[in-house]
């Protein structure tokens, strides 16, 4: 480690020796933001009366292009390159009190709540009905596909309360949740931490509240790596088990049929692995030197179907739209990946969060970084997109954690 | 605390020590002297106007490295810096030449993700502990670990596959 910290500080100090001696330019620097905050000071009224002025005519001027747009957006098949605002489903300036109150198959989607974090929200897909669902003081939460149970330290109901209580690691819920919503399937081994020589690991399948099912035992955990599970399908009874590298990497992957622990095709790989949600398609992503990367996409039985510029992240519910991006940080886009064609283009400075595919449907909900209200607590703000297959797209959710 | 409540020498000693390792921080974000002297220049701006949020007892540090890892992150995602950045990466003067056997590293560091190059440079040529890493990017001590660790996988099998060719 020592040697290699040497060397990696050689390459950063010459790196950094385009800046030369920096003393002079530190001490400009400091009086300059010391002097800077004496101006905003005497400005802030009038930048303040300015900046209220531009939000009312912004809001004003919103209003006429939404208006203006929206027929437009309805018939157009073309990427819309900015998506249509509902002010419906802007967050609330304190905590969401009303419960959410859909009947108990409607999928919804969940959401830290933007006042607090610790509490969390539920929207349905057209924005008609949000609401609070539960108090959530666990760092992180995984729903199932139509947002009806979600898996924390336990496994919890849309009323917060606890179904079931799964082995969880560290991290909470590790699990992948199946598309009937009710069995998720898992990556175990004895020792989960690994060890040298490598564990091996089974993949299982457990119906939420009952005990898990061993479906085959497939790869191995070393230290510092991982075994997870990329997709979970009671419909096409497969998974998708994927045994990474420390840093994410993908070393083999299986698809694997559930009833019968059956491998159906297997392949090494060095890239990363993406599924549809029922394992029918996968996206293997080969990063390249200097950021950019290139998608390889797989048929239900291992063919090679096409490739994809960029990264393909996620993929709509039947499999046939893709989330894709150049390379992290850049505009996301969903594209037909079949034929190239771009469906809808995304914020152009809002790097990607997470997909999630509606549960039958076709459309999908895209999050991304808003670059206007950078991370300053635990969970970066995100706005939230619900993308048809048409490219017509609602920002559903706006500044959520 | 005489800094938190306007007192611009105070201020001035808090921070300036910490500018030229800001602007390497910047620097290895960014690429290139001017953004990086862009995002400090802010970073300071924000610092200043921001003293209030410093408690007694938080280091100054990370709470200062923390805002220019935020601003370099806001310039990344604006379609001006990449576009200016293309710009540079035709005109950049070359930079000095590295030592033949730092190539593969250098290609190494390169590729990895942003994060994971900023706890490394953080890490190792700031000499941050891993809880200032941690508190500098917003993570947990063992999620900067694991930036670590993760970058420096991701590295050293790289300069030994290069070794065996």
């Amino acid at each position: 480690m020592n040697d290699l910290r040497r060397e990696v500080n050689e390459v950063f100090a010459n790196q950094q020796a385009q800046l030369g001696d920096v003393s002079q330019t530190s001490n400009r620097m400091v009086r300059a933001a010391i002097g800077g905050r004496r101006v905003h000071r005497q400005l802030w009224p009038s930048v303040a009366g300015v900046a209220l002025v531009l939000v009312a005519a912004t809001a004003v001027g919103t209003s006429v292009v939404i208006r203006g747009l929206h027929p437009k957006a309805v018939i157009t098949h073309h990427p819309s390159p900015t998506p249509i605002a509902t002010p419906t489903a802007s967050p609330a300036p304190t905590p969401m009190s009303k419960l959410l109150n859909v009947p108990a198959s409607t999928p919804v989607i969940l959401f830290r709540d933007p006042v607090d974090v610790q509490q969390i929200d539920g929207i349905t897909w057209d924005g008609s009905t949000t609401g609070r669902v539960a108090a959530n003081p666990e760092a992180g939460f995984v729903q199932n596909p139509a947002g009806t149970l979600y898996g924390g330290t336990g496994i919890h109901d849309r009323t917060g309360a606890v179904v079931a209580s799964p082995a969880v690691n560290t991290k909470g819920f590790s699990g992948t949740w199946a598309d009937d919503g009710r069995h998720y399937c898992s990556m175990v081994s004895k020792d989960p931490l690994g060890q040298l020589g490598g564990e091996p690991t089974t993949l299982q399948v457990t119906l939420v509240g009952q005990a898990p099912r061993n479906v085959v035992q497939v790869g191995r955990v070393y230290e510092q790596t991982s075994a997870g599970v990329a997709a979970c399908s009671i419909e096409k009874d497969r998974a998708v088990a994927v045994q990474s590298t420390s840093i994410g990497t993908t070393v083999q992957f299986w698809v694997v049929q559930l009833s019968t622990g059956r491998i159906l095709w297997t392949r090494a790989s060095t890239g990363e692995i993406r599924s549809s949600r029922d394992g029918q398609y996968i996206a293997e992503i080969t990063n390249q030197a200097g950021g950019s990367a290139t998608t390889t996409i797989y048929s239900p039985t291992g063919a090679v179907l096409g490739h994809a510029a960029g990264r393909v992240e996620a993929f709509s519910w039947d499999g046939s739209l893709a989330v894709q991006m150049e390379a992290y940080g850049r505009q996301v886009s969903i594209i037909n990946w079949r034929n190239g064609t771009v469906v809808w283009k995304g914020p152009s400075d809002g790097g990607y969060v997470d997909a999630l595919p509606e549960p039958g449907g076709q459309r999908i909900a895209v999050s991304v970084l808003d670059p206007q209200h950078p991370q300053t607590g635990g969970f970066p703000p995100r706005n939230v997109y619900v993308v048809a297959p048409d490219g017509q797209a609602v920002e559903l959710l706006t500044d959520v954690m | 605390m005489r800094a938190v409540v306007g007192d611009e020498a105070a201020f001035e000693s808090l921070v300036r020590p910490l500018v030229e390792p800001g602007l390497h921080l910047a620097l290895s974000m960014l690429g290139n002297r001017r953004d990086a002297e862009d995002a400090t220049q802010e970073a300071l701006t924000r610092a200043w106007r921001k003293l209030h949020q410093l408690r007694p007892g938080m280091p100054v540090r990370p709470w200062f490295f923390a805002i220019i890892a935020n601003q370099c992150r806001n310039m990344r995602r604006t379609p001006w810096f990449r576009l200016t950045s293309v710009v540079d990466v035709v005109h950049r003067e070359p930079a000095p030449e590295p030592g033949i056997e730092h190539l593969d590293l250098e290609r190494g560091l390169e590729q990895l993700p942003a994060t994971d190059r900023g706890a490394l440079f953080l890490h190792f040529y700031l000499d941050l502990s891993i809880e200032e890493v941690a508190a500098t990017l917003g993570v947990s001590p063992a999620a900067a670990k694991s930036r670590i660790y993760r970058a420096c996988h991701r590295l050293r099998p790289a300069v030994a596959l290069e070794e065996l060719r």
